[in-house]
């Protein structure tokens, strides 16, 4: 392994060492890669495939938009670290991920067998280097230009490999990880909204205002998407149009345009808007507003909060084999648990970095996220300051409620509907997950009835 | 030992004094035991000073009894002895600097001390850094480097209240500039200085860190050109930056991306050196890379240049049209037409591979790149072979009657009014009455009732879209009232000559409609259209600027 995380205080310091920088020149595009995972285990500079892409310039284009959103911090822009995007091969396709630097843009470009004509040296997951040259000579690739991809090093430059050349040293902040990791949780709860054909979709992404920080919701009416003013049935939250931007340089390509939305519409809430391309499908998935990341959400703190999934996540955790679809009834027969442990046990997993979800497929995938995944897990603020609470004894049950005790006072939880008195809980009213109250009035209770057991 | 106490109480004094000058003076004079000795009592100097601020602070708003102050009070007072402290050590921020920065002998532990949050707030002005720089230079060279270095790394935006300190720093020591992207945006919206030692290294890096377009935005070539741009255009007279530099860092700035503001500064750079035809058929390539996802006033500049120089690879010219007439503005796509029209009569053997930027405007959402483009598609007709069908196919994009013309030549079926407003997805559902099904389930309606309505009223009526939604138009044919018989909402007639297609509520435009309770309760019956000059007067009603009854004409 070469990555070396240090602790301090919430954020750790990732290097990513690359033996070589990437490059893409005479129609070969060389990407680099730096430590990460495979199917045989940890790997130095993992090589992935070789192999021709049929649609030369969609992927470039689209690779292209994935290194964009790594690139920029789009609430209050301002140059700062950027951390590279992540490459996963999952045998028949490879999916380019990365995350922007405000925590609040999430994008994946799937690469599927139809683009890919190559051959796929090892599964697994890794950070993959993009720099300015290669960004100009991707924009350079034209329609009919001849597009090569490798995925790792070559023979060529395996030799000198022990003297890394390429070494980016960046801050890996705590929420930002987090949030990385949320995304495929969240995700996974979402629905289909809407679907437009080509040229609607051109129109519709084409027809939003031009100003990056509009907030607004878009609705499906008749066959069409149509920017509302409020919530209404069926709608999407769009907040700051300025993030879909990495879509508009791809809508020349554009078959289909999908938009998928939370189950429960009503409040700032976050899509996912994917286009389909040619052989490859680009992911957008946006956090419910500008300002607010993903992690925070609090969207898996419940599964979080029980022991039991503990277990299933390490059972199921062993069978996923860089799968590119994970069949949850499958996985449930393989492990012999139900498909509802076998969910959360999903949930885990994804809190952890380690399986993403596709909405296009409805369905998970194996991805080891290389980063330091311990540290995210053990450090979730709020389940860390709910343990906290149980282990000093400051939760006091009382049939269907509870009484906290904090140093800001004393808070009454309905341990049913999952309220509290406190202020958080006011403000937020469980758009974001429970409070730390809540979390802890339920691990109490959750105790108690295995100690009468 | 006495000595060195004696020097300490010296500085100490001066600290105190806030005699910067003579504080400086005497920094430099110390000897190497004397300045770790100074540099080893500062921080508990600070310490101290704090302490003494804070004790003094609650006395004064405090008083003595703290006791007589409730919770919250005691919070704000808090505060306020927070802010009282912080100011009382601004006071001192610069003989405190002075003395760190000549006596602290480990770069990393000065470089802290030099960008401490206390010594360097945000509402405070730049500080005289005259002495402070004189007390930095007189250090080894090789400490000045690091923390120069260092010191510039910690930069993290433009408005950083380290920036004027890492950058004169940078200047005096003369060392190579961190590979800082911040470095360079701070570096850009300092003045401008003239002869500035960090140009060199920097200079490349103007093309290449983020954010450098964003911090030049503002700069402009008219009147009279703006610092930077000013300077460059001395520099490249002079001859100390070439035009190929110039030309080569806007190209590979403009294929990077980035969006219309960011890309400002180079747009107008590159008009700067406004680059000879051999020189933009050096780079003719990217100039048509360009074409289909930069922004507009850079599409517009490679669009310049690519037409200027030539002949481009044939299959790049249709590349290269096809991005035009796709992209969402009215200018380049009518620009793509006329090099589309130059490229079939030049060759018409090349028509056919040049039927899918045709058909790409028919789609267009501008009417006058869609009238341009059928007149085209007919004037090129008998150059048209295998993308007759591909012609054909897009005629339901066009407008009715235009569609009309081009089917008549390339078969095809004509759209109506109606399919152009939606989606081609509802042409195609011919079955589907877009405005009778949802609001009244259980009808059966189709186009046809809506044709035979259109055909009987003599006129096209359409609807007009405000905030999404559609008003009723069932009381079209009936007699107007405020509310629909049909389907009980409140009916308006609201018919004009084509869609107006409002993807978003029309706040402006309904702020200035009269409301509904004043119109008039009967109108007259073969009037339909609306008042276009008033906007939102209803036929036969006195339109305020002609003075006489509203009608379709006025």
């Amino acid at each position: 392994m070469t990555i070396s995380s240090l602790p301090v205080m919430t954020s750790t310091t990732q290097a990513y060492r690359y033996a070589a920088p990437s490059t893409l020149s005479d129609g070969r595009l060389g990407l680099s890669t730096s430590g990460g995972r495979a199917l045989s285990g940890p790997a130095l500079a993992p090589k992935f495939f070789s192999g021709v892409v049929t649609q030369a310039a969609p992927a470039a284009a689209a690779l292209l938009g994935v290194a964009d959103v790594a690139l920029t911090r789009y609430h209050k822009p301002r140059p700062g670290w950027t951390r590279d995007p992540v490459v996963t091969c999952g045998g028949d396709r490879l999916r380019f991920e990365s995350f922007s630097a405000c925590g609040g843009v999430y994008a994946r470009l799937d690469l599927l067998d139809g683009a890919l004509d190559g051959e796929v040296f090892d599964r697994g997951t890794t950070n993959v280097d993009i720099n300015g040259p290669l960004r100009e000579a991707l924009a350079r690739v034209g329609t009919r230009d001849p597009l090569h991809l490798g995925v790792g090093a070559d023979e060529l430059t395996v030799t000198t490999l022990d003297g890394a050349v390429v070494e980016k040293k960046v801050p890996l902040p705590e929420r930002w990880l987090r949030g990385f990791a949320e995304v495929q949780v969240i995700a996974a709860r979402m629905d289909l909204r809407a679907e437009l054909p080509g040229m609607s979709a051109v129109r519709f992404l084409r027809s939003l205002p031009k100003r990056a920080t509009a907030d607004l919701w878009v609705a499906l009416v008749g066959r069409d998407l149509r920017v509302v003013d409020r919530p209404g049935p069926g709608a999407v939250c769009l907040s700051g149009v300025g993030r879909l931007s990495t879509l508009l340089p791809l809508l020349r390509f554009a078959k289909n345009l999908k938009v998928y939305g939370p189950a429960v519409p009503g409040h700032a809430a976050s899509s996912a808007w994917e286009l389909e391309l040619p052989g490859m499908r680009y992911t957008l998935a946006l956090s419910p507003e500008r300002w607010r990341g993903f992690s925070g959400e609090g969207a898996v703190l419940t599964d979080l909060a029980t022991d039991e999934a503990e277990a299933d996540a390490d059972v199921v955790g062993m069978l996923l084999n860089f799968e590119p679809e994970v069949e949850i009834g499958l996985l449930a027969d393989r492990a012999g648990l139900s498909t509802s442990r076998v969910r959360a046990a999903l949930t885990r997993l994804g809190v952890a970095g380690r399986v993403g979800y596709d909405l296009a497929e409805a369905a998970h995938f194996h991805r080891e996220l290389p980063y330091d995944r311990e540290h995210v897990r053990r450090l979730n603020p709020r389940l860390t300051a709910a343990r906290a609470l149980v282990e000093a004894g400051a939760v006091q049950l009382d049939g269907d409620s509870a009484r906290v005790r904090t140093g800001g006072g004393v808070r009454e939880v309905g341990l049913t509907d999952g309220s509290c008195t406190c202020e958080w809980w006011w403000d937020h009213r469980g758009s974001r997950g429970p409070c730390k109250h809540v979390l802890a009035a339920r691990i109490a209770a959750r105790a108690t009835v295995e100690a009468a057991r | 030992m006495t000595g060195s106490a004696n020097v300490w109480q010296e500085v100490r004094d001066l600290i105190t004094d806030r005699r910067t000058g003579a504080l400086a003076d005497r920094v430099i004079a110390l000897s190497g035991a004397e300045r770790a000795e100074v540099g080893r009592r500062l921080p508990e100097f600070l310490k101290e000073m704090r302490t003494t601020a804070t004790q003094m602070a609650r006395e004064d708003l405090l008083g003595e009894d703290e006791s007589e102050w409730s919770d919250w009070e005691l919070a704000e007072l808090q505060t306020e002895v927070r802010w009282e402290v912080g100011d009382a050590i601004a006071e001192f921020r610069a003989p405190l600097l002075i003395a760190g920065a000549g006596t602290i002998s480990g770069p990393a532990a000065a470089v802290a001390w030099l960008s401490r949050r206390e010594f360097n707030p945000r509402w405070s002005p730049t500080p005289d850094l005259t002495d402070l720089l004189r007390v930095l230079a007189a250090r080894p060279a090789d400490w000045q480097t690091d923390v120069a270095v260092r010191l510039a790394e910690r930069i993290r935006t433009t408005g950083d209240p380290i920036v004027p300190l890492a950058l004169a720093l940078l200047r005096a020591c003369g060392c190579e500039p961190p590979k800082h992207e911040p470095l360079v945006v701070a570096w850009l919206s300092a003045t401008v200085v003239d002869d500035d030692p960090l140009f060199g290294p920097m200079f490349p890096r103007l093309f290449e860190a983020e954010g450098a377009g964003r911090a030049l935005r503002e700069e402009r070539l008219t009147p009279r050109p703006t610092p930077w741009l000013s300077l460059l255009r001395r520099l490249l007279a002079a001859g100390r930056v070439s035009r190929e530099e110039l030309l080569d860092g806007c190209v590979s700035r403009f294929l990077r991306g980035g969006d219309a503001i960011d890309l400002r500064f180079f747009v107008r750079l590159h008009e700067l050196v406004d680059p000879t035809p051999q020189e933009a058929a050096a780079r003719a390539r990217d100039y048509l890379r360009l074409l289909p996802a930069a922004p507009g006033t850079v599409a517009e500049l490679a669009l310049a240049q690519a037409r200027r120089t030539g002949p481009h690879d044939p299959a790049d010219v249709v590349e290269a049209i096809g991005a035009l007439t796709f992209r969402a503005e009215a200018k380049p796509a009518r620009a793509g037409l006329k090099w589309l029209d130059e490229e079939v009569r030049r060759s018409p053997a090349c028509a056919d591979e040049l039927a899918p930027a045709l058909a790409t405007a028919f789609g267009h959402v501008s009417y006058e790149v869609q009238g341009r483009a059928a007149r085209l598609a007919l004037k090129h007709a008998a150059a048209f072979d295998t993308g007759r069908a591909l012609i054909a196919e897009a005629v339901p994009m066009l407008p009715a009657a235009l569609g009309a013309k081009v089917a008549a030549r390339f078969g095809g079926e004509s759209s109506n009014t109606y399919s152009r407003s939606a989606s081609p997805g509802m042409s195609a559902r011919s079955g589907w009455c877009p405005y009778c099904e949802r609001s009244r389930p259980g009808t059966t309606s189709s186009t046809s009732c809506c044709r035979s309505r259109r055909s009987g009223a003599g006129r096209t009526t359409a609807v007009v879209w405000a905030g999404g939604r559609r008003s009723c138009r069932h009381t079209a044919r009936s007699s107007p009232s405020t509310t629909c018989p049909t389907c009980s909402t409140s009916g308006t007639i609201r018919g004009s000559i084509r869609i107006i297609w409002r993807p978003w509520p029309r706040r402006t435009a309904r702020s200035g409609t009269r409301p509904r309770s004043s119109w008039p309760t009967s109108w007259p019956s073969g009037m339909r259209r609306r008042c276009r000059c008033c906007c939102g007067w209803p036929p036969g009603a006195i339109c305020p600027p002609r003075r006489s009854a509203a009608s379709s004409r006025c």
